[in-house]
This record gives C-alpha cells, structure tokens and sequence, in this order.
C-alpha cells in the first residue's frame, strides 16, 4: 500500500507540470492581456508599454513560464497584478474559507444524500420515493445561483433570521456562531446539487445490492430490516458513491465560484474568478496548481479507501 | 391500486419497519433545528444593533461615534497612496491619503472646483515649466513622519526617477501622463516645493490635482512590495484591517491634522453581486452602496428607511462608430443613426431615469462642457431614413457591434445595446450582436475596429478637458491610443494642439468645449448617457456629499442612530 501511494504521488508531477503548460498557454492564446486590464480601456501605448515592462509581460513567453516555474518550485508563486499580495499567501487566506464551506457541504449532502436514498430504495415506487426523487430532479436542475438568491430572498429579506452576505457580521464581533450563522444559506446553496446526485446513485446501487442472494438470505436468518439496510447492504452500494463524493470534493475545493460570488464568501472560487476576469496570470497559475493538487490528492485517497471499504480489493506495485 | 393502497398504509404504520422512515424524519428535524438555531440566536442577539427602520431621526446635531458599512461593488486593489487605480478604489485611498490639490471631493457643485488639500497655495510660471507648491504647515503622517518639502519631492522622485532607491514602478503606467515631461523636483524651503518640467507642459497644474503622498518613513520600512499593507497618509482615517474579499476596516486618526471625522470608523465590504447588495440594503446589514439594478431604486426611493442620490459627473455612455470604413464613414450615415436612437425613452424605460441624456463626449461635471450648446441630432427617425437615403441606403445595411454585457462603468450593458439595435432596426439598421468577455473586448479595443465592424461600445469617466484629445485627436488612433474608431477630424486636432500649448486656463477650457462641440457635431459617437452613480443610504446617514466626481468620501458623515 505504501508503495502504491508513493507511486501515486510521484506520477502526480508530470501530470501538474503538465496542467501548468496548458493553463499557461491557454491564458496567453485568449485575447487580452494583464496590462489591458491594469492599465484600463482608455490607456495610451505609452502607459500600456509602461506596465508591461513592469510586470514582465514584454519578455517572450516561454521566459515568463520558466521564470514562474523556476521560482513555483522553490515555493515562490509570484505576486498578484491586482492586489500586489504574494500569490501563495492569498491561496493560503482563500483556501480555508473554500475548505470550510466544501467540507460543510459534503457533510450535508452526504448525510442527507445516503439517507434519503436508502429511504427511497428500500421503499421503492412508495410516495416517499416519489417524493425524494422528485427533491433530487429539483436538486440537480436548479442553478445554483437561482437557489442562492431565493434563499437569500427567503431568509435574510422575508424572514430576517440569516444573513445574505460575507463570513462575519461586520457589526459584530464574530464568533463560532456568527460564522455558523453566515454559512447556512452558502452550504445549503452548494450542497443542493450533491446531495441531488448522492441520493440518486445511492437508490440506484442500493435497488441493485438489495436484490442479491446473501441480502435474501440475511433476512431469511431473521436479521431486522435494520442491520440488513445498513449493515450489509449500504456498505457494498457505497463503493461507487465514495467516488461521487470525492469527485464533488474535489470540485468544491476548486472554488465553488457561482457560490462565493452570490454570497460575497471569500473563497478560492471567488478569487479564482476575479483572477481569471482581469487576467491576473500569476493568481490564475497558483489556484491552478492548488486545484490540480488537491484533485490528484482527493483521487488517491479515494482510491486508498476502497482498499479499506472493501477487503477484496489489494493494491499491486506494478 | 391496491399496490398504492398498501403503500398509504405503509406510511401510516407504526411498526419496526417504519423505523428507517421516523429516524430520517427525526434526523432531519434535528438536523434542520440545529442548522438555524445559530443563525436565530445570532440575529436576535444582534437584533439591538440593526439599524431603525421607522423614519428618519429628528436629531440634527452631528456627533461622534459609529461605524458606517459600505457595500463596495468591487474588491479593494492595493492601497497606494501614489496610484488610486478605479473610481471604486479611490473611495477607500482618499480617506488615508491626500493630496496637494484636487478636485474637491467634498463640494456637491456641478463641477468640482480646484482646492488646496495639502497645498495652501500654488503657482505655475507664465512659460508653464515650473510650478511651485506652499506646503500646509503642522501636518504629520500618520506615523508621526512630519509632511514637508523634502517628503513631497521623495514622494515624486519615487513616481519619475528610476534611480530613486524605492522607484515605483508599478505605478509609472498610471503616472505616465503626469510626469512625463518632469525635468526634476526642488525643495526651496522646509514647505515649498519647486516642479521643473523639460519643456512647457500647460496641463501639469490640473494632472497634479488628486496627487497624493505616502509617508517616506513607511516604504522605507514595509517596502514597495508590502507598503500596500500598511498604507501611511496624512488622511482623516486610517488603515485598521484587511482581510482580502472580505472587509477594509478605516479607523478614525486621532491626530489628524484637520477636523476629525465624526465615524469610529467605515467598513467597506465586497459585494460583487448587486442583487446581493440590494438585500443586504434592505436587511440592513449594509448603510450605503451603489450601482444596484435601475428598477430597484424606484423602490428605495418609497421606502422611508432609505435616501436614494443622484449626481451626474463626468461619465459617459456611447456607441463608437468606425469612421474609416464604410458605412459610417460617411457623416450622414453616422447622423442618421444618432438621430435613429430615442435616447430619452432609454434613460426612461431601461435607466428609470438614473441617467441623464448626453450629447456630447464631454458633459456636465467636466472642464470640457459647454452648457449652451444644444444636442446637434435630435431624435428623428424619419428624418434618419431620408439621410440613409441620400447617402445611398434606402433600404438601409447590416453591421455588426462588438460589445461587452457588462464592466466597469457600462451601466446597463446589454439592456441599452439591444435597445439601441431595436431603435437602428427602426430606419433600416440592422444589427448583429457580439458580445465579448471584457478584457478580450478591451483588446480589440485597443487594436482598432476592423472593417466589418461598424460599431462598438464603451464608456468614460473623465472629468478633465486634458482627455479630450486621447480620445479624439487623430495621433491617438490605434495602436497609438483609444481612438479605435479612427475619428479624425483635422480641425479638432488643431484645436487639441493649440489647448496643448495654451497657458491661460480659462482659454484652454473654451478650445476644450470648441473642440467637444466639433466631435459631437460630426457625429463620431452616440452619446447616450451620463450615469447619475445614484447611491442608495440608510436615512440615518447624515451630511453626505455627493460630487461632480466617479470618487465619493465619508469624511463629514455622521450617524443619526
């Protein structure tokens, strides 16, 4: 197994190496520069010519991407155009904050999610089947900006009890609450489309497990529907679930943009945008990096867990 | 039927096989309770800071105290006390920073006047290269670092000189125009400082307005690359915290040097969303903000909680033809469509009367605008079509506008372009709309209109005539400047030039409005609207002024809570 993960984590560096070309070049291909955006629409070529000299941008390309790498591996991700903040010291501010609102809402979907989809498989065509699956079509369909702002307009404008904006009442002076309070209408907004997609599959793999022998033959012991459900069949249905989640993991800890940006959550996502709207290269380049990273890292913990979720499964050096 | 029967009845049983169905019913009551308990408590605990919503307050006399929160429509860039960047940006800086002169951001006058700031008194030499400055004596940064002549003159070295030791040259882009001409800077006396240019620059005077300087003592010690952080003026407030994409904390300096502002402090927090902003108005989670959906005011202006304010200033809105390649280099073409757009049913219908009608690239709130002059094409479709016809297209044309849905000071974007295509569609004008993210439009702005492109769309906010010829004159036609229309006007240049070198200021001002008159006259653009920035407040938010500016302080504001 240790050597598995070692394996794992060394093809990890082409793979990144390769995503940083790609994002570099891509962001060079795309019409408009930094210096248009720093420099503003009503610019003359002189001050234009001015901030690109300032900020490297007159040097030929693969000199600006080596120059980036270069200093990358020693931990030195550039500073940003816009903000003038070391990159990597703004992903570290960022990062807990998306982390905080992406663990939330697994949590969430997850629990909801498992739930409601052994509900729906164990009374399957019931009116509570009908009835979850109709919340997940829901779940699945609604953007999530739409959702943000009917639960803003619901909570925070009707009902008066949540607030719309940001992680902290300004007007107070903060606390587990005050964050926990900030964060309700965010973590349901984010988790409404997993927990659609888990209560989905979870109905879907848990119909196909219920209908093995070894379940028939554990209620013909006299086990109570109980110890079955959970016990013996959920476990075998989770496999293809703990994917799922880890994949909306990972895509949540990328930045849940349209989310963070509904509700002013200083985020990665939001600072993701903001940096891929103003062309600010070298903000783009790290939050790439620390996506990247963080997708290969949840890949391989999800696959380490199956190891463990299911003992017939071994892992190979080879 | 009987299997939907059984299944009613399986919901109503209460066996031990409904165990599975009452525990997730349970599980999400107690799940659900917990989630908005906190959320109950917190408002209800902080239910006694919400702000009143029955009225506004008798009391009149200012008083001390309090904490104003700003829903900011942008993240707060770096916070240079030497380079303001955006309108948004220089909301916050001009708090903690100063400068010599400017155009004075507490006058609610339809145009801003030049005062001294930092600056009791200014000259400039009849052959316009040297001016000289008389420092305001007694004024400390807010690090205690005195303010004197030889603080100044580091301040504009650090701006120019590429030998100073703290060159900064992130900013020359943004100070290119200012210094360009800079020969060198001198310190007579403890407060006067000497400005020599290389050759006569007539408009130094009015560039320097809104200069401002940061504590020598402080990039010293932070350095350019962290001096952001620490940001040291000589201003009414200063930095408390900043936490990026989250809140700006301002605190009021206890040792300023002028009248001590009445707020504790002012809290800018990034709103990207106006919906958002809209809400948080209205939950009261925010006092003040700007730039929500036109029909939301309307709204706030019957609410009593809230003042709604307007003030136009120099910002305007406008389609930008390309007068090098047919059609539209034909002036009766380029007629025809201004006279085609009902630009008071926009501002009506669209802007619900946030804006204010232009006919002209520079309007009120400028040093370029000419109160008598009167709008040259009128709206007049019929009379649009006989022009199209004389010039050739009875049957009218298609083009195609390349244009952006949204960015920094375009209002209502896409609503006002479509409208625009409907009116042009009208007389014959059809027209095919691209719309482009805006920095890959800013580009293509900036490379100049191509030949298939007859229109295109932006905005301005200059208040200053100076910029009358980076937009028109024809040497700043791409890739040289923001010409990308190719408008070229050769009697418009020569005017731009003779400005450029007249040193009496109230002449140059009327070459300025000569020359706005000219380009608006030869139709180079739809000029459609001025933004009237209409700004939304809690009543309790007193002694607010609103100027003839893009920029806008909190510094006389009290709260009446």
């Amino acid at each position: 197994m240790t050597a598995y993960i070692i394996k794992r984590l060394l093809a990890a560096v082409p793979v990144l190496l390769g995503v940083s070309v790609v994002v570099f070049v891509i962001l060079h291909l795309v019409p408009g520069d930094m210096a248009y955006a720093l420099a503003g629409p009503q610019a003359t070529k002189d001050e234009l010519d001015a901030v690109r000299q300032a900020w490297g941008l007159d040097k030929p390309l693969y000199i600006q991407y080596f120059n980036w790498l270069f200093k990358a591996v020693q931990g030195d991700l550039g500073r940003s155009a816009f903000h003038s903040d070391p990159v990597f010291q703004m992903l570290m501010d960022r990062f807990p904050n998306t982390l905080f609102l992406a663990l939330a809402s697994i949590i969430v979907s997850s629990i909801f999610g498992i739930f409601a989809g052994v509900i729906s498989a164990t009374k399957q065509y019931s009116l509570w089947d009908r009835l979850v699956m109709l919340l997940a079509l829901f779940g699945n369909s609604m953007p999530s900006f739409w959702l943000g702002l009917v639960l803003i307009f619901i909570f925070s404008l009707w009902l008066q009890i949540l607030p719309s904006s940001g992680m902290t009442n300004l007007r107070g002076t903060g606390g587990p609450l005050d964050l926990l309070s900030h964060f309700i209408l965010p973590a349901i907004t984010l988790s409404a489309f997993s927990t659609a997609i888990v209560a989905q599959l979870v109905r879907a793999t848990m119909l196909e497990v219920l209908r093995q022998d070894y379940i028939r033959t554990a209620r013909a012991k006299g086990l109570i529907d109980r110890v079955v459900v959970y016990r013996h069949a959920l476990r075998n249905a989770l496999l293809p679930v703990v994917t799922v989640i880890g994949l909306q993991l990972g895509n949540l800890l990328g930045g849940a943009i349209i989310v963070e940006t509904i509700f002013s959550w200083p985020g990665l996502g939001q600072m993701m945008y903001r940096a891929i709207s103003t062309r600010d290269i070298p903000v783009v380049m790290g939050g790439v990096l620390l996506t990247a990273s963080i997708f290969v890292f949840v890949n391989l913990v999800i696959d380490v867990s199956y190891a463990f979720l299911d003992p017939r499964i071994k892992y190979s050096n080879r | 039927m009987a299997k939907y029967k059984s299944d009613i009845s399986d919901l109503l049983k209460l066996n031990r096989e409904d165990h599975s169905r009452r525990e997730f019913l349970k599980m999400v009551a107690l799940v659900g309770g917990a989630m908005v308990a906190p959320g109950v408590l917190e408002i209800a605990c902080s239910q006694a800071a919400q702000p009143g919503g029955s009225g506004p307050s008798v009391a009149k006399t200012p008083k001390k105290g309090g904490v104003l929160l700003y829903g900011a429509e942008a993240e707060v860039n770096p916070l240079f006390g030497d380079y303001g960047g955006t309108w948004s940006n220089g909301r916050v800086t001009r708090h903690i920073f100063e400068p010599l002169i400017e155009s004075d951001i507490l006058s609610g006058a339809d145009v801003s006047p030049t005062v001294g700031v930092l600056a009791t008194k200014w000259e400039e030499s009849a052959d316009a290269k040297v001016s000289t400055y008389y420092l305001r004596q007694g004024v400390k940064f807010q690090d205690g670092t005195p303010l004197n002549a030889e603080a100044v003159k580091w301040n504009m070295e650090r701006n120019f000189d590429k030998k100073h030791p703290y060159y900064h040259e992130k900013a020359w882009g943004g100070q290119r125009q200012r210094f360009r001409d800079i020969d060198r800077v001198e310190v007579v006396d403890e407060h006067t400082v000497r400005v020599y240019q290389k050759q006569p620059y007539v408009n130094f005077l009015l560039l320097m307005r809104g200069y401002s300087v940061t504590s020598p003592t402080a990039v010293k010690k932070f350095g350019n690359d962290e001096i952001h952080k620490a940001p040291i003026g000589t201003g009414p407030f200063k930095l408390e915290e900043f936490k990026a994409g989250d809140r700006v904390v301002l605190v009021r300096n206890e040792n300023y040097w002028g009248k001590e502002p009445w707020l504790d402090k002012v809290i800018f927090r990034p709103m990207g969303e106006s919906a958002v902003r809209v809400a948080a108005l209205k939950s009261g989670d925010i006092d003040f903000s700007v730039n929500l959906p036109p029909d939301t005011y309307a709204e706030f202006e019957k609410d009593p909680r809230f003042e709604v304010i307007q003030k136009t200033y120099g910002h305007v809105w406008f389609i930008r033809f390309n007068a090098k390649s047919p059609p539209f280099n034909d002036k009766r073409v380029r007629i025809a469509a201004t006279m085609a757009v009902n630009k008071d049913a926009l501002i009506k219908d669209i802007l619900k009367g946030t804006g204010q009608k232009a006919i002209a690239p520079f309007g009120p709130g400028t040093d370029a605008y000419d109160p008598d002059f009167k709008e040259p094409y009128p709206y007049n479709p019929a009379k649009a079509k006989d022009l199209l016809k004389e010039a050739g297209y009875a049957n009218g044309f298609e083009t195609v506008i390349n244009f952006p849905p949204s960015g920094s000071g375009m209002m209502a974007g896409q609503v006002m372009v479509e409208f625009i295509q409907r009116n042009l569609a009208q007389v014959g004008i059809k027209v095919r709309l691209i719309p482009q993210e805006w920095n890959t439009y800013v580009k293509g702005y900036y490379d100049g209109l191509p030949p298939e492109v007859g229109i295109t769309n932006m905005s301005h906010g200059m208040d200053s005539g100076t910029n009358v010829a980076r937009l028109y004159h024809t040497n700043q036609q791409p890739p040289n400047g923001p010409n990308p229309g190719w408008y070229s006007n050769p009697e418009v240049d020569r005017i731009l030039d003779q400005a450029d070198q007249e040193h009496d200021l109230e002449k140059r001002k009327g070459l300025w409005r000569r020359a706005n008159r000219l380009i608006a006259e030869d139709a180079a653009d739809i000029y459609v609207a001025h933004d009237n920035l209409p700004r939304v407040m809690n009543v309790k938010v007193r002694d607010y002024v609103a100027p003839a500016q893009g920029s806008f302080v909190f510094i006389p504001v009290w709260l009446d809570q």
